[in-house]
């Protein structure tokens, strides 16, 4: 595979294939937003430090400012407008785990493969991943106790 | 975004890596291997790199191997911290490669890219230093299998168009005792955000029935292990105080001093890594 110049690729997004017109050196993050209209992945510090643009590649979170666009041909993108009443966004919603918002899409994409991947999580697993997201806030309280609801009716 | 164009290239076998790699290089389009990527597209980003063409290695299988085969631990270079991490394979590289930025980032940095990087800390490569890793290297005069410690000084000493494959470390180093740790400038700043200060010290000892191997990262420019100050921790002749006394002396290169933290800090903390890690090993006087 290769990709010269400009050009159209094919990417699997939310269950949809949809078409881009992209650079090789494009940044997923922004072809995600400009090309596809989801802009539920936040453009923040752009160097891989907030989490705030984080997506699910093939079902593992992913900062998608440090992944071209055309690294992710082949592979099953989920944005957090691609998540539908999960889990997570209720609990979110229960605990207040949000104040401005900017940060939220991150987090709960991030917690979201948190449950799924490793649904009966330790405390020491769930602060590990949950410091791949900064909120600027500072709601991690909050934050903490969403994905700590979810994890807990797991493990009932 | 990054603020040039450059070529991308996915190959499925590592000869045609290295070929492309090469034809590259003559049209002077300065190619990259790219594993996970993350420090290309944050030096690009900032104008510190200019790949005018980079050859993503994601797909050649012999970078994708994770798995014991013969009583060794093979490691493809494109496998990702994360990965190596969930493997459980090899514990003491768990802990090393996943103190390497957030858990995230680990699920896009390689572990070649890691031992590769610029970023001076490359914590990953501390548990490959002291467990005997042999590298094996595709270029294009064929594929060599060389040890760690003999392409690694300050940096992997690579030629241009040397395709990292796979590290591989023998079954019985994986199951050594060991103890690793990291400081941080900072530490807990909230929960659970206690990543936020900056790197200051990492260190690795593993205990190889009785003799114990280290190796550090943070403490001088680069990452290292001593065999110097490896004879100075497992002499039993000298006291407590004269080791760590000594361990400094043996140190490569100057401590590092920089806005992070002074020198005479990180000495400290090296001395105070030194003096607990010693102390962890059950049956090693100190």
């Amino acid at each position: 595979m290769k990709f010269l110049d400009t050009g159209t690729i094919e990417l699997l997004v939310n269950g949809e294939k949809r078409s881009a017109l992209v650079r090789p050196s494009d940044l997923l993050l922004d072809v995600l937003r400009d090309q596809l209209g989801l802009t539920g992945a936040k453009p923040s510090c752009k160097n891989g430090d907030c989490g705030a643009c984080t997506v699910l590649v093939d079902g593992w979170p992913v900062k998608s400012c440090l992944m071209l666009a055309v690294e992710a041909i082949g592979h099953e993108i989920i944005t957090i407008e691609g998540l539908q009443n999960a889990p997570l966004q209720q609990a979110f919603v229960d605990e207040f785990a949000f104040q401005c918002g900017y940060c939220t899409s991150g987090f709960i994409i991030n917690c979201h493969a948190l449950a799924r991947i490793h649904p009966k999580a330790d405390e020491a697993v769930i602060r590990e991943w949950l410091q791949s997201n900064l909120c600027r806030c500072t709601g991690y309280e909050e934050i903490s106790k969403a994905i700590h609801s979810v994890l807990s009716t797991h493990k009932s | 975004m990054i603020p040039f164009d450059f070529e991308y290239y996915k190959p499925t076998s590592a000869q045609e890596a290295v070929s492309l790699f090469h034809n590259l290089r003559s049209q002077e389009k300065n190619p990259m291997y790219y594993g996970g990527g993350t420090e290309i597209i944050s030096f690009s980003r900032l104008y510190q790199l200019f790949p005018k063409a980079v050859i993503d290695v994601k797909g050649i299988p012999e970078c994708n191997v994770l798995e014991f085969k013969n009583d060794k631990l093979v490691i493809g270079a494109a496998k990702t911290l994360s990965q190596v991490q969930e493997s459980n394979l090899f514990p003491l590289l768990n802990q090393c490669g996943g103190r390497v930025a957030d858990h995230t980032i680990r699920d896009k940095i390689t572990l070649g890219g890691n031992i590769c990087s610029r970023i001076p800390f490359r914590e990953a490569i501390l548990a490959l230093l002291v467990s005997d890793c042999e590298v094996i290297i595709e270029n294009k005069n064929g594929i060599r299998k060389v040890p760690l410690e003999s392409i690694y000084t300050e940096s992997m000493l690579l030629e241009p168009g040397d395709l990292l494959l796979q590290f591989t470390v023998e079954k019985n180093y994986t199951v050594m005792p060991f103890f690793s740790m990291k400081k941080t400038a900072d530490g807990d700043v909230d929960y659970p955000q206690d990543r936020i200060g900056y790197p200051l010290l990492s260190g690795v000892f593993l205990n190889n029935k009785g003799h114990i191997r280290a190796a550090f990262s943070g403490l001088c420019p680069y990452p290292f292990r001593s065999l110097k100050l490896e004879a100075v921790l497992n002499d039993t002749t000298v006291s407590p105080d004269e080791k760590l006394n000594e361990s400094v002396q043996c140190l490569p290169a100057p401590i590092l001093n920089d806005m992070d933290s002074s020198a005479q800090y990180r000495e400290f903390v090296f001395r105070n890594t030194l003096a607990g890690a010693l102390d962890n090993f059950e049956g090693v006087e100190f």
